[in-house]
C-alpha cells in the first residue's frame, strides 16, 4: 500500500498539472464543448460563425441540423473538399451542406439519419463526395463515433453489415483522456494562454477569417484560397509525402460494402444521388500516379464508374485533374479545389455537361 | 489488451491492489486462479476466441509432460513428445505459415507449368502465438530430456502458460525458472516492487517516447523509398534500429517490471545489444530468451559445436534461418535470419571472447561496425518485400539523390524523435552495468524525482493510444 501511494504521489503531480492546464485553457476546444448549442442556434438562425470552426465539426453539425428551421431539399455529404459548396449553386431550393473535415462513410450515414429524423424523410437530392482514401484501409478517423448512434440506426435498417465491425464509442473517450493529459497539448495551451482563437457570431463575412455560413458551407480566408502559386505547388507536393491515407492498392471490401449499402439505402428512399469524385492537384496526382503503393486511388475511379452503371446515379469529377481540364491554379493545396473551380461540377445544371473524359483516366 | 492502452492503465492498478490485498494472502490456488483469470481477461480483450488456443496448448502440454515422465521406455516418451510438438507446431503452422507456404507452393508449381488454385483461408494471426508456443514446448522437451519434473499442479501450469505480463511478447520463460514461482505465496518486497515500477516506467519511455516518436518518420521514409536520397534512407534504417529496440526492449522492461510488482522474477531479455562488439556478442544481448531457446532446442540438437567445421557452419545457418522464419511468414524475415547467419560466420574469426569483457568507449570502432551490420540486416526486417529491401540498399550504396528527410517529414516530428532517441542511447550507455535505465537508486532523492518527472512528461508528450508493439505480430 505504501508503494502504491508513493507511485500515486509521483504520478499525481504531472497528471494534475497537465490535466488542469489543458482543461482550463483548452485552446483547440477539444476538451470542452459547451459553446456548441449557442453556436448551432446562431447558425440555424442565419448568423455566421468565425473561429476554430473545424473543432468539433460533427457535434456542431448535429446540433445545427436538429435546430434547422427549414427542410433541406439538397444535402451535401462530404469532407473539406465539398465544404465550399454553397446555397447559391442551387437557386430556389433549400439547401444544407453537412460536410465535415475528414468525413467518413459513417459520418454520411449519421448525417443522413439526422436529416431524416428532422424532416421525417430525405432531401430530394443528395451530393456525396467520394474521397478516394475512404475506399482504402489506411484512413484513420475516429471522430464519427460522436454520432455513432445515428450511424448505427441506418446501418441496422439496411442490415447487411454487422455493427460488430465498428469500434465502440469508448475509443473516442480514450482520445479525450489522452488529450487531457497530453504534454504536447499542455505546451500548446501555455503558448496560447490569454490569446486563444475565439468563436465569434457575426452578421457579415470577414475575409481574413475561416467562417461557417448559415447554409453549412465553409469560407476560408483569402490568404489560403488565394495563396501564391509556388506556395500552393509546394503544399501539393508536401501533401503527397505527408499523407498516408491514399496508401492502398485495391479498394477495401468492407469500405466498398459500407458505401454501397448507403447508396442503395438512399436510393430506396427515392433520393436523387450525385456522386462527386474530387480531383487532385496536378502535381499531387503526378506523384500519386508514379507510385505503385498508391494504385488503389486509381482503381476507385473504375470502381465508381461500374457502380454508377449498376445503381444509375450521376457521377461527376475524376481523380485525374487533366481529365477535367483543371490546372494548378484551380487548387489551393494538394486536394482542395477553389470554389469557382468546384462549382461547375456540383451545380445541378452543369452536372451532365462537365462529365470527365474517361479515356484519359489511367 | 496493450500495455500502452488506457484500458491497461485502469486494469493493472486494480489487479495489483486485489492481488496484494486479497488473493496473495492465504492460498496459492486462489492466487493462481486470480492470476489466470486476469491473464485470460488480458488476452481475451483482444479476441476471446483465441483463448481456446492457449487452453489447448496448456492442456496438451500438461498431459504430455506427465505422460513423458511416466513412460517407461524411450520410445514411448518420444511418442508423447512428438504429440506435443505436432499439436503446438501444427497450430503455429496453420495460423502463421499456412498462407505463406500455400502461396509459395502455387508459385513453384506454376513455374513448372502446373496450374494450382490458390487456397485463401483468411486466417487471423493470434497475438503472441509464437511466444507461448515456444514457452510450453520447452516444458515438454525439458521433461523428455530429464531436465525437469512435470508439475501436478494444473492451475499453476495453466497460469505459467498464460501469465499476462509476458504472455504475448515474452520474455520466453523456461518452466524451470518460472513454473516453481507459482508454487508459493509471494512476500511483498518493497525494494523489488519499487525497482519493478522504475523498470516499467523506463519501458514506457522506450516504447512511447522513443519508438512511437520514431515510427512515423521510419514509416514515411520506407513509404517513399523510391524517391528518398541515400542519406535519408540510411537515416531511416538507423532510426528503424532504434525504433525496434525501443519497442521490443521497452515491452520486455514493462513485462519484467510488472512481474516484479507481482513478486515474480522474469529473465533479462536485452542487455545493451547495440554496444556489442561483434555479431556473436549481439546475439547474446538481443532477445536473449529467444536466442537461448534456439541455442538449446535447435542448435545443440543439430550437433552444435561438437562436429566438423562445415557442419557447425551449416547448423548456424539453419538456426538463424529458422529464427528468421519464427519472426514471420515472409521472405524478408528468412533473408534477415540468413544475413545474420552469414555475418555471424564471417565475423567469427575476429570475434574472440568478448562477452565477459567490459564494454569500453575505446572499442567504438567494433561497436559502430556491428551496429552497421545489424542495421543493414534490419532493412530486410522492416521492408515489405525483399525487392524493396534490395532497392533501399542499392540506393544507399549508389549514393542516390532524392528527397531529404526534411522534405518528407516535418521538423516538429524529427526533433522530439531524435532528442528522445539520444536520451535512450546515452542512458543505456551510462547505465550499461545496471539492469535497466532507471536503476538510479544511487542518485539523491531530489535528482531521482526530477528524472522521474522528466520521464513521465516525455511519455505524456508522445503518448498515442493503442500503437501496437512490433513483436505482437510474431
Amino acid at each position: 500500500m505504501k508503494l502504491f501511494l508513493r507511485i500515486l504521489s509521483v504520478l499525481i503531480l504531472p497528471l494534475l498539472l497537465t490535466g488542469s492546464v489543458n482543461y482550463l485553457i483548452d485552446p483547440d476546444y477539444t476538451l470542452r464543448k459547451d459553446y456548441i448549442p449557442e453556436a448551432a442556434s446562431a447558425l440555424a438562425n442565419g448568423k455566421l460563425l468565425s473561429g476554430p470552426i473545424n473543432a468539433n465539426g460533427r457535434l456542431l453539425k448535429r446540433e445545427w441540423i436538429k435546430q434547422l428551421e427549414h427542410h433541406p431539399e439538397v444535402l451535401v455529404l462530404g469532407s473539406s473538399r465539398t465544404m465550399g459548396v454553397t446555397q447559391d449553386l442551387f437557386a430556389g431550393k433549400s439547401f444544407f451542406n453537412a460536410s465535415v473535415s475528414n468525413c467518413t462513410f459513417q459520418d454520411m450515414y449519421a448525417f443522413a439519419d439526422l436529416v431524416e429524423k428532422k424532416q421525417n424523410g430525405f432531401p430530394d437530392e443528395i451530393i456525396v463526395c467520394c474521397d478516394q482514401w475512404l475506399f482504402g484501409n489506411s484512413f484513420r478517423e475516429k471522430r464519427w463515433l460522436y454520432n455513432r448512434k445515428n450511424f448505427l440506426r441506418i446501418l441496422q435498417k439496411s442490415g447487411k453489415i454487422s455493427p460488430g465491425n465498428f469500434p465502440k464509442k469508448w475509443e473516442l473517450q480514450k482520445e479525450w483522456i489522452k488529450e487531457l493529459f497530453s504534454v504536447r497539448y499542455f505546451l500548446r495551451s501555455l503558448k496560447q494562454f490569454g490569446k486563444p482563437e475565439k468563436f465569434e457570431i457575426r452578421d457579415t463575412v470577414h475575409p481574413e477569417k475561416s467562417m461557417l455560413l448559415p447554409d453549412g458551407s465553409r469560407l476560408l480566408p483569402l490568404q489560403i484560397t488565394e495563396a501564391d502559386p509556388d506556395e500552393v505547388n509546394e503544399k501539393a507536393k508536401a501533401y503527397f509525402y505527408s499523407s498516408g491515407d491514399e496508401m492502398f492498392t485495391q479498394p477495401d471490401p468492407l469500405q466498398c460494402l459500407l458505401f454501397e449499402n448507403l447508396i442503395s439505402y438512399l436510393q430506396k428512399k427515392d433520393c436523387k444521388l450525385t456522386l462527386f469524385i474530387p480531383p487532385y492537384h496536378p502535381l499531387t496526382w503526378q506523384l500519386l500516379h508514379q507510385s505503385e503503393k498508391h494504385a488503389g486511388i486509381f482503381n476507385v475511379d473504375n470502381y465508381l464508374q461500374n457502380l454508377a452503371e449498376k445503381y444509375t446515379f450521376r457521377l461527376v469529377g475524376a481523380t485525374n485533374p487533366s481529365a477535367l481540364k483543371l490546372t494548378s491554379s484551380d487548387f489551393y493545396d494538394g486536394v482542395h479545389l477553389k470554389k469557382e473551380a468546384l462549382s461547375p461540377f456540383i451545380h445541378s445544371d452543369s452536372l451532365t455537361q462537365r462529365k470527365p473524359n474517361r479515356k484519359v483516366l489511367p | 489488451m496493450l500495455f500502452n492502452s488506457i484500458e491497461f492503465v485502469l486494469f493493472f492498478p486494480a489487479v495489483l491492489l486485489l492481488y496484494w490485498q486479497f488473493f496473495n494472502r492465504k492460498s496459492v490456488n486462489l492466487r493462481n486462479a486470480f492470476l489466470l483469470t486476469t491473464s485470460y481477461i488480458f488476452y481475451g480483450w483482444w479476441d476471446y476466441r483465441f483463448l481456446g488456443l492457449i487452453l489447448l496448448s496448456s492442456v496438451v502440454d500438461f498431459w504430455c509432460g506427465k505422460k513423458i515422465f511416466q513412460a517407461q521406455t524411450k520410445n514411448r516418451k518420444r511418442h508423447f513428445l512428438i504429440l506435443s510438438l505436432t499439436v503446438n507446431l501444427g497450430v503455429l503452422f496453420f495460423f502463421k505459415y499456412f498462407g505463406f507456404f500455400a502461396d509459395e507452393l502455387i508459385v513453384l508449381f506454376n513455374s513448372w507449368g502446373y496450374s494450382l488454385h490458390p487456397v485463401s483461408l483468411n486466417v487471423i494471426l493470434p497475438v503472441g502465438i509464437s511466444f507461448y508456443t515456444f514457452q510450453t514446448l520447452s516444458y515438454t522437451i525439458d521433461i523428455y530430456r530429464d531436465r525437469l519434473k512435470p508439475t501436478d499442479d494444473r492451475l499453476a501450469f495453466f497460469t505459467f502458460v498464460g501469465f499476462f505480463p509476458q504472455l504475448v511478447a515474452g520474455p520466453i520463460e523456461r518452466a524451470k525458472n518460472l513454473l516453481p514461482q507459482f508454487n508459493t505465496l509471494k512476500t511483498f518486497d518493497y525494494n523489488r516492487a519499487a525497482n519493478g515500477f522504475r523498470q516499467v516506467l523506463w519501458g514506457f519511455f522506450a516504447k512511447i517516447a522513443v519508438a512511437d516518436s520514431v515510427a512515423p518518420i521510419v514509416d514515411t521514409i520506407f513509404l517513399h523509398d523510391e524517391t528518398a536520397s541515400a542519406a535519408t534512407l540510411a537515416l531511416g534504417a538507423v532510426l528503424f534500429s532504434i525504433q525496434i529496440f525501443g519497442d521490443f526492449a521497452g515491452y520486455s522492461n514493462i513485462a519484467i517490471g510488472l512481474a516484479a510488482l507481482l513478486g515474480f522474477d522474469l529473465m533479462q531479455n536485452f542487455n545493451n545489444p547495440y554496444f556489442s562488439r561483434n555479431i556473436r556478442e549481439f546475439w547474446s544481448r538481443w532477445h536473449i530468451s529467444l536466442s537461448t531457446w534456439f541455442r538449446d532446442y535447435v542448435y545443440i540438437p543439430l550437433g552444435g559445436n561438437r562436429c566438423s567445421s562445415f557442419r557447425r557452419s551449416l547448423n548456424v545457418m539453419v538456426t538463424f534461418i529458422i529464427s528468421g522464419l519464427w519472426h514471420g511468414a515472409n521472405w524478408t524475415f528468412i533473408v534477415w535470419g540468413a544475413i545474420h547467419g552469414l555475418f555471424y560466420l564471417l565475423t567469427r574469426p575476429f570475434s574472440g571472447k568478448t562477452q565477459s569483457d567490459k564494454i569500453r568507449a575505446r572499442q567504438w570502432f567494433s561497436i559502430a561496425g556491428t551496429f552497421m551490420l545489424v542495421t543493414i540486416a534490419f532493412v530486410f526486417f522492416r521492408a515489405e518485400n525483399i525487392f524493396q529491401a534490395g532497392n533501399i540498399l542499392m540506393r544507399m550504396c549508389g549514393l542516390a539523390k532524392g528527397q531529404t528527410l526534411l522534405q518528407l517529414t516535418s521538423i516538429t516530428k524529427i526533433l522530439p524523435a531524435i532528442f528522445f532517441s539520444v536520451m535512450l542511447i546515452v542512458t543505456e550507455w551510462v547505465q550499461k552495468d545496471k539492469k535497466h535505465g532507471l536503476d538510479i537508486l544511487f542518485l539523491k532523492p531530489a535528482v531521482r524525482h526530477a528524472v522521474y518527472y522528466f520521464i513521465i512528461f516525455a511519455i505524456l508528450f508522445s503518448f498515442q493510444t493503442d500503437r501496437v508493439f512490433i513483436y505482437f505480430q510474431f
